[in-house]
Formats: structure tokens, sequence, C-alpha cells
């Protein structure tokens, strides 16, 4: 595969094995296009974790790169990757907000790779210019008027909204979620989706989903790469993929789906 | 039909166990009769005891100004020595925690040297610190700010070490440094675990600065000591009705911030 210059993110061989000699990722390759949403489906143990974790720098493949526009992950150490992660916002299953802190502390904390020192992201001290984008950013996700409580007191998919503000607040260009609405109510959780989207499309930002769900998947994402043991078993736009491919990606070859 | 057999009822204990107990026991035994307890000692100790009651009340309050004096100064050896303990501590206990420790050896140190000093009594340090900077207040601070830190900085540390990662991750992933995920996600969410910690602590500190005058280390330690050497036994039981006023009240106000803050 040839370095492209529309491309984000670039996945190239990566082959992740762990100490204990499971291997969670078997010589894996994608790249993902600016402004493309990609959606990555796959049962538990399928590697979709260890592939969220190698692309936000969480852990280090054990052989092959991850390019994010352009510069290699590896070849990053522990100080330069973070001009790198200030372009990658996250979205995480259990939305890990600073629980006993303020809506509004949390969504000023997004803005913490842009400042040297952490005081221009304390709420006391903040310059008003990070704090109206504060404001800015939770009016977005629809609860500007939360501003104020303490974050544990709202709601699951509240708080994921706050956590999409806080990703706001960072202004990234690539976006990874991780199972977003996996701990949310499926109301609750098509909202969360909705918005994320919107927000996505609107500043046209790369996103890489990891997803359970796969009719969110077919409905949200431009392509969805199915992975299976390790491996990528799929790899097609979202818009031709058929019903059968995708349960046999969850249920194995020769078994129907009980459920859409 | 199979007969099933339940366990022994009782099992042959291990040697070691046997060995164990034995030379536990033989301690015992030796340290008794070292003590030479007697029937007889016994009994005249419950005699000197009513002797030392009976003389002890009514409690005498003529000299209640300077009791009271002493015990203030107690009072601010504890406070002062506890707050710049617990604001000591916290830096050390991020030294001493493995998710926030810069290096491993580091840590290493910082948890000896908590370790040293919540192993060494605070009576000791107080004697050191008297012998450094002599007799007074000073010492008893000093004494109570290593006190404190052994304390604290070892509970600090624990419940560093116990903070959930993700909330850090999110705050790594926006591009923070370590700096701003310490102060922004690990101690807002430890913050009222210290809170009781160190109430709890400024508890502890009262109590051990009561008896840190005893080794001249300042405060009501040296009425207490005092009283009891010249047997004016009424005298030192209004000092330990003082004492247990005081300490009671701030087991009572701190017991109730606590429960406010957690």
């Amino acid at each position: 595969m040839k370095s492209n210059v529309t491309s984000d993110l670039h996945v190239e061989h990566v082959t992740k094995t762990y100490p204990d000699g499971t291997t969670a990722l078997q010589n894996i390759s994608f790249h993902v296009n600016k402004g493309e949403a990609v959606a990555l489906l796959g049962h538990n143990g399928s590697g979709k974790s260890t592939m969220f974790k190698c692309l936000s720098g969480f852990e280090r493949p054990t052989s092959g790169s991850i390019y994010l526009q352009g510069t290699d992950l590896a070849s990053l150490s522990r100080r330069s990757f973070k001009p790198v992660r200030k372009k990658l916002g996250m979205v995480f299953q259990h939305f890990h907000l600073v629980y006993n802190l303020s809506v509004f502390q949390n969504v000023l904390f997004g803005r913490m790779g842009h400042h040297r020192s952490i005081l221009p992201v304390m709420a006391p001290f903040a310059s008003s210019d990070n704090r109206d984008r504060a404001m800015m950013c939770l009016d977005r996700v629809g609860l500007a008027h939360l501003a104020d409580r303490r974050s544990d007191q709202l709601s699951g998919g509240q708080q994921q909204r706050v956590a999409i503000a806080r990703m706001l607040m960072q202004e990234p260009e690539i976006v990874l979620a991780d199972e977003p609405i996996a701990s949310l109510d499926p109301k609750a959780g098509r909202e969360v989706m909705e918005l994320l989207w919107d927000i996505v499309e609107e500043q046209s930002l790369t996103v890489v989903c990891i997803l359970h769900q796969t009719e969110i998947a077919k409905n949200f994402a431009d392509r969805i790469i199915g992975l299976h043991k390790g491996q990528i078993v799929l790899d097609t736009p979202a818009s031709s993929i058929s019903a059968g491919e995708l349960d046999q990606l969850y249920y194995g070859s020769g078994r129907k789906a009980a459920h859409a | 039909m199979t007969t099933l057999t339940a366990p022994a009822r009782f099992k042959r204990p291990s040697w070691v166990t046997v060995v164990t107990v034995g030379i536990f026991a033989g301690l015992f035994v030796l340290g008794v009769q070292h003590a030479q307890i007697s029937l007889e000692r016994l009994f005249s100790g419950i005699l000197n005891m009513f002797g030392f009651i009976s003389s002890a009340f009514p409690p005498n309050p003529e000299r209640i100004a300077p009791i009271s004096a002493a015990m203030y100064e107690t009072f601010q050896i504890a406070l002062v020595g506890t707050v710049i303990g617990v604001l000591l501590s916290l830096p050390v206990a991020l030294l001493a925690s493995h998710n926030t420790a810069p290096h491993p050896s580091i840590r290493w140190a910082a948890r000896g040297m908590v370790s040293a000093m919540r192993t060494i009594p605070d009576l000791i340090w107080a004697l050191i610190f008297v012998i450094s900077v002599g007799l007074g207040p000073l010492a008893g601070i000093l004494t109570i700010i290593v006190d404190t830190i052994g304390f604290c900085a070892r509970f600090f540390s624990e419940r560093i070490e116990e903070v959930q990662k993700g909330p850090s991750q999110a705050l790594q992933s926006t591009g923070g440094g370590q700096l701003g995920v310490i102060s922004g996600s690990i101690i807002p969410i430890s913050f009222p675990s210290f809170v009781g910690t160190s109430l709890f602590s400024f508890e502890k500190s009262i109590r051990a600065a009561v008896v840190l005058g005893l080794v001249g280390a300042g405060g009501i330690g040296v009425e207490l000591s005092t009283a009891f050497t010249l047997r004016n036994f009424d005298e030192a039981l209004m000092i330990i009705i003082l004492i247990l006023i005081v300490v009671i009240a701030f087991e009572q106000l701190s017991s109730a911030i606590r429960k406010k803050v957690i």
C-alpha cells in the first residue's frame, strides 16, 4: 500500500501479541481517508479494543506501523506523542469524565493539549476565550444549561454528550470512538450517535468508531471493517453491505441472526 | 449406595504450627515471670490506684489559666504540624504511587522514607527533634509533621493507586501532560478521601501532641509531667479532664466534617 495524500490514518501490517502469547491482531492493514467514517465491527475478543488502543497510542503494535497524517506513531517518544494526541479526539464507552468535577470543568479539560500548563483550563483561571468556547461546545451538545452540575449527577447519555463536548473543545482532526453507545440504552444511544455523526459531518472529521450494533454501523458509517480473531474479514462500503455478511461476522457461517 | 465419609473431625496440625505456638507460649510464660506479676503486687497496685484517685478528687481548677494556655499550645502544635504535614504528604504520595511516580527507583525511595517516618514512634522523633532544635513547641511541630507524612502519604498513595485509569486516559488523549493529568483527574478524584484522611490525621495529631510534652516538646504534656512529679494529683486530673474534653470535641467535629465531605 502506498502512502496516500488524502489518507489520514494508515495501518500497515499491524500485529499485536501480548506477553502471555495471545495474538490479538494479525497482520492488519487498512487506511482511512480524510473525512471518511469507518465502523470497526466484531464480537468480543475479535481484536477491536486492541486496535483502538494501538490507534490511540496507549499500546504499541508488536510489528507493523500506524501512520497518523503521515507520522509513524511507533517512532514517537512519550513526549513527542503529545502534539499528535491533540489531533486525536477520543470518545470512550464509559465516558471517562472526572466524575466529581463540574460539567463545565470537564469540557474545559478538552483544551489541555493547547496549553503548556494546567491553569488555563482550570475553571477559575481560564481565559474568557476558553470559557466561552467551552460553553459553545456544551451548547452544541445541548447541555449548556447543565454546565454547573457535578458530572456524575447526569444520566449516561448526558455524560457521553459532555464527553463529546470535551472532544469538540480539543478541536481534533480525527475522532476515535470506542463503543460510544455500548453502555447506554437504545434510545439514548441513538441520540448520542446522531449527535456525534452530525458533529463529525459538520466539521468533516475523519472517524474510526468501534461498534457492536450492526444496524447502527450500517446507518452511520461510510465503510465497515469487520474483525474476527484478529484478522480483517470484511472491508466494504456500508451502502453495499448485505445483511448476510454482517450476520456472518457475528454469528459465524450457517447461522441465522436471532435479531436484527 | 456408597458410604460417604465426612472429613475427619480434627486434623493434625503441621509441625510448623506446633513449633510456632510452642515458641509463643514459651515467650509468654517468660514474659509473665519477668514482670513478676503476683497477686500481692496486683493488690497493692489497686490500693495505690485508690490512693491516687482519692487524692485526685476533686480536680483542682486553681491553675486552669496556665493549663488552658498549655492545651492551646498543644492544639497549635497539632494544627500547624498537621497542615504542613498534609501539604508535604501530597507530593510525597505522588512520588510513591506506581501510577504517578516518574521512575520506579524514586517510588522506592519515597516509600522507604514514608515507612521509616511511620515505623519510628513519635516519641522517638520528639526526642531527636528536642535534641536538634531544643525544648519547646518547634520540636513538637516537627514531630507532628513527620508523623503526619508517615500516615497521610501512605493513605494518599493508596487512594491514588486506586484511581480508575479512564479519566486520566481521557485527559492524556486530549494532549495533556503528566502534570495536567495528575492535577486534572487524579487529585480531584482522590480529593474527598484526602480530606477524610487529613482530618483523621489531625485527630491523631492532637492525641500525639498531648504526650509529646512528656519529653519536652511543648504543650500540655509538660504540665502533666510536672503535676505527676510534684504529686499534685488533683491538678493532674484537671489536666486529664481538659485533654478528654478537647480530644473528644475535635473527634466529633472532624467526624461531622468527614461525613459531609465523603
